[in-house]
C-alpha cells in the first residue's frame, strides 16, 4: 500500500497579504506536491514561509527548511537550514516545484534522523531540537558523489547526496522518455531488487550521477521511492532474497563487455 | 536449423540465462538474437493448433550459446511453457543465473501464467534472478496494472520491460538490464 509523505509547513511569520496569497495557491499545490503538505504551528513545522517583515527571533528551533517570498531580509542566514526562494509575484507552478523541492530535501534529512524507519511510511514527525550539521545542504553537496547538474537538479541532489541512504523502489512504474533508456531501467530494476545506495546505482547502471539524482526526482515524484537511513537496518521485506546461485565479478565483468561489443552496429 | 553447439570443456558448470514462457511468446527468437544461429533447437510440427496457431513449436528445451572468449561461454537456454515441461524447466532454472519470464501482457491469465513462473523460478534452490518481458504491444495501463498485480500477488516488485524480441537492440537491452542486476549480485557476500 503507497502511504503518502507527509510535511508541515508554517505560514505564521508571513505577512498577512502573502499570507492569503499562499493559502490560496496552497490549496492547490498541497495536492501536486511530493509529500502531502499541511499547515501546522511554527515550533512543528520542518518548512518555515519566510518575507522580509518576518520576526527570525521566533525561528527557534529551527527548521530544516526555510523558504523566502520575495526579497530576503539582508544579513539573514541559515547556516544549517535548506533555503528556497520563491518570488513576490509566484504561481501554482512555482510554489508546487519549491514544495517538491522541500520534500526532496526532507526526504533525506528524515532519513537521517534515526526516528523515521522508512520515509514513506513517516507520519508527521516532531520538529528535531537542532538540524543535525550534516543536513545543512552545501556542505551535504559538497561531500556528495552526486553534483547537481543544473539549478533545477538542486533538490534531487540534496536527496541524492545522502552517502549511505539507500533507496529502494515500493513499485515498478513505466517511465516514459527519458527514463527509458537502458541506464535508467537498469538502475530501476536494481532499485526493485534491493536497497541501494546512490552510488551503487552509478556503479551498477553506468547513469551519471546527476543523472540518478533527476530519476530518484522522479520516483519521489511518483510516490514510488522508500529512503532507508544509513544506521537503519533493513527491513526483511525489502531485503533481497536468499541468494542465488554464485555470479563471479569476472564474470560479469566479461559478459557486459560481451554486450558493449554486441551493441555496437 | 540445429547448428552444432561448441563443447565446454571446463569443470565449473557453465553460467545459464533461462528463457520461459508459453508457446509463441518468442523464446526462440530471443534466443537468437542473442546467440545467432549459434543454437540447437527442436521444432516439431504444433498439434495443439488451439493453444497457438503457429505451424511449428519446440519440443523440450533449445540452447544457444555465447561466446565470452578465452574458452568461457554462457548457455541461453528456452523452456517451454506446458505444463509436462514443468520438469525441464526446473532443470533450467536450477543452474541459471538469471530467467526471463517472457509473457503477453494482454492475456488474460497472464497473471497467473507469470506468477506460476516466477514462482517455480524463486523455489529453486539458487533462485535466478527475474525479469519479466512483455513482447506483444500493450498500453501503459495494461502494464502497470500487470506489474501491480504481479505484486499484489506476493511476488515482489518485478521489472517488467516492454520487449520486440524481432528486434536485437531490444533484447541486448533487457540483458543488459540482467547484467546489471548481476553485477551488483556480484559485489554481495
Amino acid at each position: 500500500m503507497k502511504t503518502n509523505l507527509r510535511g508541515d509547513l508554517a505560514t505564521s511569520l508571513l505577512a498577512p497579504a502573502l499570507r492569503t496569497r499562499f493559502s490560496e495557491l496552497f490549496g492547490v499545490a498541497a495536492r501536486k506536491s511530493v509529500f502531502a503538505w499541511r499547515e501546522s504551528p511554527l515550533a512543528q513545522a520542518q518548512v518555515a514561509m519566510l518575507d522580509v517583515s518576518s520576526n527570525l527571533m521566533r525561528l527557534q528551533p529551527m527548521p530544516p527548511c526555510v523558504i523566502w517570498v520575495g526579497h530576503e531580509q539582508p544579513g539573514a542566514r541559515f547556516a544549517q537550514t535548506w533555503v528556497g526562494r520563491l518570488p513576490q509575484d509566484y504561481t501554482v507552478a512555482d510554489l508546487i516545484d519549491i514544495l517538491d523541492r522541500a520534500a526532496v530535501f526532507l526526504l533525506d534529512w528524515k532519513a537521517r534522523q534515526n526516528a523515521a524507519p522508512i520515509a514513506v511510511a513517516v507520519q508527521a514527525a516532531p520538529p528535531a531540537p537542532t538540524p543535525a550539521p550534516a543536513a545543512q545542504p552545501a556542505r551535504s553537496f559538497a561531500h556528495s558523489t552526486i553534483q547537481p547538474a543544473a539549478p533545477a537538479a538542486v533538490g534531487s541532489a540534496a536527496m541524492a547526496a545522502a552517502q549511505g541512504s539507500r533507496y529502494r523502489l515500493g513499485s515498478w512504474v513505466f517511465l516514459g522518455a527519458p527514463f527509458d533508456s537502458a541506464g535508467y531501467v537498469s538502475a530501476l530494476a536494481l532499485l526493485a531488487r534491493q536497497p541501494v545506495t546512490a552510488h551503487q546505482l552509478q556503479a551498477h547502471s553506468g547513469l551519471e550521477p546527476a543523472m540518478v539524482a533527476v530519476l530518484l526526482r522522479e520516483l519521489a515524484h511518483r510516490k514510488v521511492l522508500q529512503v532507508i537511513a544509513p544506521t537503519q537496518a533493513v527491513p526483511a521485506a525489502a531485503s533481497p532474497s536468499r541468494a542465488g546461485g554464485a555470479v563471479s565479478q569476472g564474470f560479469v565483468r566479461r559478459l557486459s563487455h560481451w554486450l558493449t561489443g554486441a551493441n555496437r552496429p | 536449423m540445429n547448428a552444432s553447439v561448441k563443447t565446454y570443456s571446463s569443470a565449473a558448470p557453465m553460467p545459464r540465462i533461462a528463457f520461459m514462457g508459453p508457446m509463441g511468446v518468442g523464446k526462440t527468437t530471443a534466443i537468437r538474437a542473442l546467440c545467432g544461429d549459434d543454437m540447437v533447437a527442436s521444432d516439431v510440427p504444433n498439434l495443439d493448433r488451439q493453444a497457438h496457431a503457429k505451424e511449428f513449436t519446440t519440443v523440450g528445451a533449445e540452447f544457444g550459446q555465447i561466446d565470452l572468449g578465452d574458452g568461457e561461454f554462457v548457455q541461453v537456454c528456452g523452456c517451454p511453457g506446458q505444463d509436462r515441461f514443468d520438469f525441464l524447466r526446473q532443470w533450467v532454472v536450477s543452474a541459471s543465473v538469471g530467467v526471463f519470464v517472457m509473457v503477453d501482457a494482454n492475456a488474460p491469465d497472464v497473471l497467473q501464467a507469470a506468477g506460476a513462473l516466477l514462482a517455480e523460478a524463486a523455489a529453486a534452490e539458487h533462485p535466478p534472478l527475474a525479469l519479466v518481458l512483455s513482447t506483444r504491444p500493450a498500453s501503459v495501463a495494461t502494464m502497470q496494472a500487470f506489474a501491480d498485480g504481479l505484486q499484489a500477488a506476493g511476488h515482489g516488485v518485478v521489472p517488467v520491460l516492454q520487449v520486440d524480441v524481432r528486434k536485437r537492440a531490444d533484447v541486448l537491452q533487457a540483458l543488459g538490464v540482467l547484467v546489471s542486476m548481476l553485477s551488483l549480485r556480484s559485489e554481495s557476500p
